[in-house]
């Protein structure tokens, strides 16, 4: 079973951490930056990873725009396993789409020109669904993280963050 | 006023060379190898600097269901609900013509109607408007963005979205399964940052005369990006085996077309 | 095949110097060799290296790093094949 915690919140800090005790002689301590997010939670980004490198950057940018990021962050080792950049948006027209499986529905986000797909079998659709003609209805903004196929993944009104939210 | 053709090809060339190298994307780099989203940010930037050089441009906004086949898209298309891009009046042998500056969708200015029939909606509708307007509904409701806060935003956050993508497994733009492989193109291949990497051929005729080179298909202007060695080994009395190693230059991964011409055979 | 001299050059004694030339179509396949032009015989007089960039969806610019392995002043043919 997943058991991923998911994080979307602005960026307070990234830090090196302080040295550890090595626990053996000799035992190189893994190459660790600290995420710390505003609400508290705070991260690990593994930077033996390929990846982890252009992380930084983007975290950092993030940091410096004011703008939240979207982690998945493995629940024992705290390190973070996925980085995606939410947008905040208002909600236009969502409407079923005869594409994909079940009942699909894509929803119209502005400002953006690509069409967004909220796709039934997410496991958290309907909540999804609710949050976006809630803001729809009411004309105020949400927060909304996709995969990079364009597949909503995560939506939020914005203002909110997901401490302790598991995948 | 209307403008010549090849002044349209030079202000192009002024845009479209602030193309974002994918992997680091630095500011101010337009990131035009994203074409999932962003286009407005990009419109607006376009403008600005068409502004700059001292042309008059405007924009073309269309709305339709549309899609365009990409190879900058790992799923090798993109679907759009609306798009915009600048617009030039370019002097023509019969009057004047509506070209349009677009480096997401083209390598040089097209005729607005080429740019409408490449986003695959027969009906999909245009307006036109001033370059200052930022966003058009499809209503007609508009936005500005007079100091440029906005389109610096947006830039930013599809220039992170671009990192991010080609960071991933499947590293930046051009994405192979979208390409047909040219007649001479052995191999594509992916480079790391700061590599050295050997490929190797085998089975050749032994009796022919082979050259090897190698492109980039990963677009990053600014400077060189490969270069490459070649070595062969005598495989048997017939056939030989070329070992090709190829040096990245940058901090970015590139991807490449390992090319053959066969001089003799 | 065409063949042509895109550039005349001129290297100091034990000088490595880089050019470019840009603006050529990706999809040539050029290859890029040099000719001294001033004859010195006994000895090897020039080495290069080629390097590409891919400027943008057509066009890439070929970089060529000249080395002079001689202690006299070379001057030479940039030169080019486009082989298909």
């Amino acid at each position: 079973m997943d058991n991923t915690n998911i994080v979307v919140d602005l960026v307070q800090s990234i830090s090196v951490p302080p040295l550890p005790t090595a626990e053996k002689q000799g035992e190189l301590p893994p190459q660790l930056l600290v995420v710390s997010f505003h609400r508290g939670q705070s991260s690990f980004l593994d930077m033996s990873q390929p990846r982890a490198a252009v992380w930084a950057e983007v975290l950092d940018s993030l940091y410096q725009e004011k703008q939240p990021a979207y982690v998945e962050i493995d629940p024992e080792t705290r390190i973070i396993t996925e980085l995606l950049i939410p947008i905040s948006v208002t909600v236009g027209e969502i409407h079923p789409t005869s594409e994909g499986e079940g009942k699909d529905v894509e929803v119209e986000l502005i400002i953006s020109h690509a069409k967004h797909f909220l796709r039934s079998k997410h496991p958290d659709f309907q909540r999804f669904l609710k949050i976006l003609q809630d803001a729809q209805r009411q004309g105020t903004q949400v927060l909304v993280t996709e995969s990079d196929e364009n597949e909503i993944i995560d939506v939020r009104p914005l203002g909110e963050t997901a401490e302790g939210g598991q995948k | 006023m209307a403008i010549t053709l090849q002044r349209a090809r030079e202000l192009f060339d002024l845009v479209n060379r602030k193309l974002c190298c994918p992997a680091s994307s630095p500011s101010p780099c337009i990131p035009f190898l994203y074409p999932d989203d962003g286009c407005w940010g990009r419109a607006h930037e376009m403008c600005r600097l068409i502004i700059a050089d001292g042309a008059t441009p405007r924009k073309v906004w269309i709305y339709g269901n549309l899609r365009v086949d990409t190879a900058n898209n790992p799923s090798c298309n993109v679907r759009w609900g609306w798009h915009v891009a600048p617009t030039l009046r370019v002097s023509t042998g019969s009057g004047s013509q509506t070209y349009v500056i677009d480096p997401s969708l083209f390598d040089r200015p097209v005729q607005q109607s080429t740019w409408v029939s490449v986003q695959g909606d027969a009906s999909a509708t245009t307006a036109s408007t001033d370059a200052s307007v930022f966003y058009r509904a499809y209503n007609g409701s508009v936005q500005y963005d007079p100091t440029y806060s906005e389109t610096r935003a947006v830039l930013t956050r599809y220039r992170n979205i671009l990192k991010l993508r080609s960071a991933s497994s499947n590293g930046p733009p051009p994405y192979f399964n979208c390409l047909t492989k040219p007649r001479g193109v052995q191999w594509f291949g992916t480079i790391g940052p700061r590599q050295t990497h050997r490929w190797y051929t085998w089975g050749w005729p032994s009796s022919w005369h082979v050259f090897w080179t190698i492109m980039p298909l990963t677009q990053c202007p600014g400077g060189p990006q490969l270069t490459w060695t070649v070595q062969v080994e005598r495989a048997s009395t017939s056939q030989c085996t070329y070992w090709i190693i190829v040096k990245n230059l940058t901090s970015d991964s590139v991807k490449f077309e390992g090319r053959y011409d066969i001089l003799k055979r | 095949m065409r063949t042509g001299v895109q550039w005349i050059g001129t290297i100091a004694p034990g000088e490595t110097r880089r050019w470019f030339t840009w603006g050529w179509q990706a999809s040539l396949h050029v290859v890029w060799y040099l000719m001294p032009t001033s004859p010195r015989s006994g000895a090897p007089q020039l080495d290069w290296d080629v390097a590409v960039e891919r400027a943008n969806s057509s066009h890439c610019t070929y970089w060529i790093t000249v080395k002079n392995l001689t202690s006299h002043t070379v001057r030479f043919e940039g030169r080019y094949a486009v082989l298909s």
